[in-house]
């Protein structure tokens, strides 16, 4: 019930540009190789951006904090992080 | 050297696009498969070191949409592993870990290969087990 009255945007949601242009995150995501398998991708998108919308120019170490509730398991976390930095700068 | 069209070079990966919109579809999604594909189950077992003394499968066998329920008495005496060829197909008369797999549900829905797995009745005499390198390696 949390949500009630709230909006609910999901990875579906966020390249929603008149051609369908892809958010920031989801490009440097690509560029930066962030994704292997990509199961967990979209959450890692998803959490980036709620940081990103609240704190634009965040440090790595609060990048960690809130991507902590997402596991990945295979390209490891050092290239989704780079993909969230690199997006910083472009938004 | 000739130039090199991908080695050295920065590659897009092919399903990147996808992956990051959400359209890339995995395994466990609906609608992914092929026409008549059955979905498989494995039964594994509890325990560390264990006799098998008695697999009851009727039960198992008798749910709606269940075409096979297979344990190690359907196998081949073939063996095979990764370093040593010392694995059965499905275990015959002993486990050997947890995790062993002791029997396989074939069915044409998810819900019924797990609602069959259940009913696999499995009479175990435990055994003891070796939970220790340093103990392994005095026996």
């Amino acid at each position: 019930m949390k949500a009630r009255g709230k909006d609910i945007v999901t990875i579906e949601g966020i390249s929603s540009g008149k051609r369908g242009e892809l958010h920031p995150l989801q490009e440097a995501f690509i560029k930066h190789f962030a994704v292997q398998c990509g199961y967990c991708t979209p959450g890692m998108i998803m959490a980036a951006k709620a940081l990103l919308d609240e704190n634009p120019k965040p440090t790595e170490e609060k990048i960690k904090e809130y991507l902590c509730g997402n596991l990945c398991r295979c390209t490891g976390y050092t290239k989704i992080i780079e993909a969230v930095l690199a997006a910083a700068t472009k938004m | 050297m000739a130039e090199l069209s991908v080695v050295g070079k920065n590659v897009i990966k092919v399903d990147a696009l996808e992956k990051v919109t959400g359209r890339a579809k995995y395994a466990s999604e609906e609608g992914i498969g092929i026409p008549g594909m059955l979905y498989g189950k494995i039964l594994y077992s509890p325990y560390a070191h264990a006799k098998i003394l008695k697999i009851d499968t009727s039960k198992a066998s008798r749910i709606k949409g269940v075409r096979a329920v297979l344990t190690g008495k359907d196998t081949p005496e073939h063996r095979s592993g990764w370093m040593v060829d010392d694995r059965h197909i499905l275990c015959h008369e002993r486990v050997r870990f947890v995790g062993d797999a002791v029997a396989v549900v074939a069915a044409d829905n998810r819900e019924a290969a797990e609602e069959s797995l259940d009913l696999i009745e499995v009479e175990y005499e435990e055994l003891p087990a070796l939970f220790d390198p340093e103990e392994a390696n005095e026996t």
